[in-house]
């Protein structure tokens, strides 16, 4: 490349560098004196360029606006707070309102079932009044009443039906949901078990006074009875 | 802890002049360096974090952004804006580069060298304009230029400039 080549091309890198082609480009990149020029103008550019003065008062203006977009941080807590907060609440709603549902739901009998010691009394079947009046037709009940005096020695199990005195809901301690569904299975399998122990119990019931009319009744197989049917 | 208002004020009006130069040289367009520094304040700004020495910390990320900005550009666009196309060296050596680079041109330059170099880099000037300006040939213009450019090339071992 000629000098006059390289005067031409320095012009055109500092006067008009838009208009470069690729070629000229690769030209400067590649030729030692034609980049330590331009790095020299680039240099001369930037010292300049370090000379500016600012008028501060006319900068500042124009910034300080932008600053409004400073994040509040107490806003911020305060946002996360209430969100925590809300969430709770909600929970808390939903709970008291799956609770209420279970609370105002209908009681179901609630059966129990005890073992009582040798000196008890005869079998009896202890319920609620209301129960009571409904069940003192039954055979069995015919059969104890009327045999009583045959069987007041006699101890097995004795069951107990109840029901649980109309309280209002709001009186009942607050449980959670899972401690509710273990006491209403628990009830489950006690109306199970009083169920089957009053079928055992009609059957025994209708067996002793045929064994007692037949002479074949005796302290002894009413244990062995006790036995097959109680235990 | 976060600066207030006015402390910020004051670190801004402080820190600026500096910033802005730095970001100047690196880019060589006002309007692009002034965007990059207040960005940089922004961030400082928002972080609510309190430097010990926020100037060095402002210089630096200026720098940063300023080197970021340059990554995208190719050689073309580093040309027409007159950007180094090597690696620009650290922040101290801008500001000693820059201060021998102007003390370089009045001991080194004639006094139309002198002129002509103050009015194509600190006026912006093209060289029909400069030539204009000054009432000479725009081949005088070229002439005077590409000999000062060589001067400081030699005087500077231009390679390292």
């Amino acid at each position: 490349m000629t000098e006059e080549q390289k005067e031409i091309l320095i012009a055109k890198m500092l006067d008009a560098p838009a208009s470069l082609s690729d070629m000229e480009l690769d030209a400067i990149s590649d030729d030692d004196e034609l980049r330590d020029i331009y790095a020299a103008s680039a240099a001369l550019d930037s010292a300049y360029a370090a000379e500016q003065e600012f008028d501060m008062d006319a900068e500042w203006k124009r910034f300080s606006p932008r600053l409004h977009r400073k994040p509040d941080k107490m806003r911020w807590f305060m946002r996360v707070a209430a969100i925590f907060l809300g969430v709770i609440f909600a929970s808390s709603i939903v709970v008291k309102i799956i609770n209420t549902i279970f609370t105002h739901a209908p009681q179901p009998v609630i059966a129990k079932v005890e073992q009582v010691s040798k000196a008890a009394e005869r079998p009896t079947l202890h319920m609620p009044e209301q129960m009571s009046m409904t069940e003192t037709k039954t055979p069995r009940n015919h059969a104890v009443d009327h045999d009583s005096k045959h069987y007041n020695t006699r101890h097995i199990a004795k069951a107990e039906v109840s029901m649980p005195a109309a309280t209002p809901a709001q009186a009942e301690p607050e449980i959670d949901v899972d401690e509710y569904l273990r006491i209403q299975q628990a009830r489950i399998d006690n109306e199970m078990a009083l169920q089957v122990a009053e079928s055992y119990m009609e059957e025994y019931d209708r067996l002793v006074p045929i064994l007692d009319a037949a002479g074949l009744y005796s302290s002894e197989m009413d244990d062995e009875i006790r036995k097959v049917t109680m235990e | 802890m976060e600066y207030s208002a006015a402390e910020f004020e004051a670190l801004y009006i402080q820190c600026f002049p500096p910033s802005m130069r730095l970001a100047i040289s690196l880019l060589h367009e006002e309007d692009e360096a002034r965007d990059v520094v207040q960005e940089v304040f922004l961030k400082l700004w928002e972080s609510n974090t309190r430097f010990d020495n926020p100037t060095a910390f402002l210089i630096r990320a200026v720098r940063n952004a300023c080197l970021n900005r340059i990554n995208m550009l190719d050689t073309r666009d580093r040309i027409r804006r007159r950007i180094m196309l090597d690696s620009p060296p650290d922040d101290l050596d801008i500001d000693v580069r820059n201060d021998e680079v102007m003390s370089a041109i009045p001991r080194l330059l004639t006094p139309r060298e002198q002129e002509v170099v103050d009015r194509i880099f600190s006026e912006g000037m093209s060289y029909k304009e400069a030539a204009e300006n000054l009432e000479v040939s725009v081949a005088a213009i070229n002439k005077n230029i590409v000999s000062a450019l060589k001067k400081l090339r030699s005087h500077f071992k231009t390679g390292k400039l």
